[in-house]
């Protein structure tokens, strides 16, 4: 039963329990299996309290049974990047330095799962302060990839994108400053939501960049992440970001397909050092789209490297005053790559971190409008280049960290500059047997009409159906 | 050097801050990193307006969102 269990969509489990056919003891009994196995095996696990997960699902069982179910996820057992603040609960953010850390607040966004209905199980891993797209740690190890635990899984989410991928658990929580939710979820097969900057608030999550921090879901489905992002979604007074504008019914266009959809396919600077297995693949999903009725254009993208600059000089600035107390107090306690980059953003003079600010809006309207142009969606790789493993991309603290750093989010870093939405779908594997991922970009706050093209891709071609060879079956 | 290059100055600031030297090879990439960016920005900041300021990208993000298709 476990091993069924362990298989369903987060949808499918919820309408399970929903209906009374699969308990919420059950399935968190079989999560805590996993995640005891198969998740300290991969490195996915942080931390987690089997007694509170256990009586939580009681709790939701009792209520279900009472008619008093509280929403959409009722009962669904969801963990989530160790950043997401819980009071009284420890969250330590992958670092030495937050070792013990207990958070006096909850986070918006868990206090909207646990509204729907959701019970959060455990911590997951992650790259120290989220600052490194691979997933390497020097503190609480690297995680594996469960295509091949040889592999990076991606960072800075991780832990999330393991324990979604291997079953342990049916969605979680990431966060996207350069990346990562995008990079964790092609590394490891899922789908992954980096929403319109302002949609999802950031309230009681571990701030590295303010002006780029994106709180966002990965899942196994385009529909799971509809799910995910519709509880989470929507105005917050904690966070003065966050966007007045209704949140639609993602889930309402989910099934109507592409057909009369524009989709730009990015080429120009997007295929400059692209690997062809993984042109290929980019070509081979237009290809799919244009079957489904839509009209695929191509996009010649200009360069975009100022755009990873202007990125990266915020980041850096933004988290060298995050860390400023630290950095000077406790600086042996970092990481050497988080050190580094922590001490470059001190070196950006302010003047052009404050331009590189006050340009946003300018190039923003610049991308929508003349580089989509007219398209509802532009169609680029996460990673120009097949899943590296572990030991290509473990490069210490030395000048490489950079170069690993800007390689490795090199097209997703540009996105988060621009605030847009963007849907990480999985479209096939490369010859390394890793997955490959593309990102749908939308217009700002259009994340219904990215899941709506993500869901008629996922149904042609049974992107999301393959499970990894290290996945949890009980 | 461009005028507005002021990684040496601000890495001296920085290791007396921190009262540690920091390593050449981190200095040297911390600048390489610094003066591409600033570089970059430089083709692009003639378009700034003196009204221009961080907060018109949520405004611009939700314009752009109304304007639709």
């Amino acid at each position: 039963m476990s091993a069924d269990i362990a298989a369903l969509s987060l949808a499918a489990l919820a309408k399970a329990i929903a209906r009374g056919k699969i308990s919420s003891l059950e399935a968190t009994t079989s999560c805590l299996k996993g995640l005891k196995t198969l998740g300290r095996e991969l490195n996915a696990v942080a931390g987690m309290d089997e007694e509170a997960a256990l009586k939580a699902a009681r709790q939701a069982d009792r209520a279900r049974a009472q008619g008093k179910r509280r929403g959409r996820l009722h009962g669904v057992p969801l963990a989530h990047k160790d950043m997401y603040y819980r009071v009284g609960r420890l969250s330590e953010c992958g670092a030495k330095i937050r070792k013990g850390h207990v958070p006096a607040v909850t986070a918006t966004a868990l206090r909207r799962l646990d509204a729907a209905g959701a019970l959060d199980i455990a911590r997951l891993n992650m790259v120290e302060f989220a600052m490194g797209p691979t997933g390497h740690n020097p503190h609480t190890g690297t995680p594996n990839n469960p295509w091949n635990p040889a592999h990076v899984p991606g960072g800075s989410s991780s832990g999330p994108g393991i324990a979604v991928a291997a079953r342990l658990v049916y969605g979680a929580l990431g966060s996207d400053t350069g990346g990562s939710i995008r990079l964790p979820a092609a590394f490891c097969g899922l789908v992954g939501m980096k929403a319109t900057y302002g949609l999802v608030s950031r309230y009681g999550a571990m701030p590295l960049s303010f002006s780029q921090d994106h709180v966002g879901p990965l899942t196994r489905t385009v529909e799971d992440c509809a799910l995910m992002l519709q509880a989470i979604a929507g105005q917050d007074p904690g966070d003065a970001t966050t966007s007045a504008r209704e949140v639609p019914d993602y889930l309402a266009a989910l099934e109507k397909g592409a057909k009369g959809k524009t989709i730009a396919v990015a080429e120009g600077w997007f295929r400059q050092g692209m690997d062809a297995e993984i042109a290929a693949a980019m070509d081979a999903a237009a290809e799919v789209y244009r079957t489904l009725g839509a009209k695929i254009v191509r996009a010649d993208v200009p360069p975009l490297d100022h755009l990873n600059d202007m990125a990266m000089m915020i980041t850096g600035a933004e988290s060298a005053s995050y860390h400023a107390k630290w950095l000077r107090e406790r600086p042996q306690d970092y990481g050497d790559q988080v050190r580094l980059r922590i001490q470059q953003g001190n070196l950006y003079p302010a003047a052009r971190y404050l331009e590189a600010l006050r340009l946003r809006h300018r190039v923003v309207q610049w991308f929508v409008e003349t580089v989509m142009g007219g398209a509802d969606a532009l169609l680029a790789p996460v990673l120009s280049f097949p899943v590296p493993t572990i030991k290509e991309t473990d490069v210490g603290g030395d000048s490489r960290a950079f170069e690993v750093v800007v390689r490795v989010a090199r097209n997703t870093r540009p996105i988060n500059y621009l605030g847009l939405p963007a849907l990480s779908v999985p479209c096939g594997f490369s010859r390394n047997g890793l997955p490959v991922g593309m990102q749908l970009v939308g217009r700002p706050f259009a994340e219904a009409l990215l899941f709506r093209l993500g869901r008629a891709y996922e149904r042609e071609t049974g992107c999301t159906d393959k499970a990894p060879p290290h996945c949890f079956r009980a | 050097m461009p005028t507005d290059d002021v990684t040496a100055p601000t890495a001296a600031w920085l290791g007396a801050y921190l009262d540690m030297k920091l390593p050449e090879d981190q200095l040297a990439a911390a600048g390489a990193a610094t003066r591409r960016a600033v570089a970059g920005m430089a083709a692009h900041t003639g378009a700034l307006a003196m009204e221009d300021e961080p907060a018109n990208f949520i405004a611009a993000l939700a314009r752009l969102a109304d304007r639709g298709r």
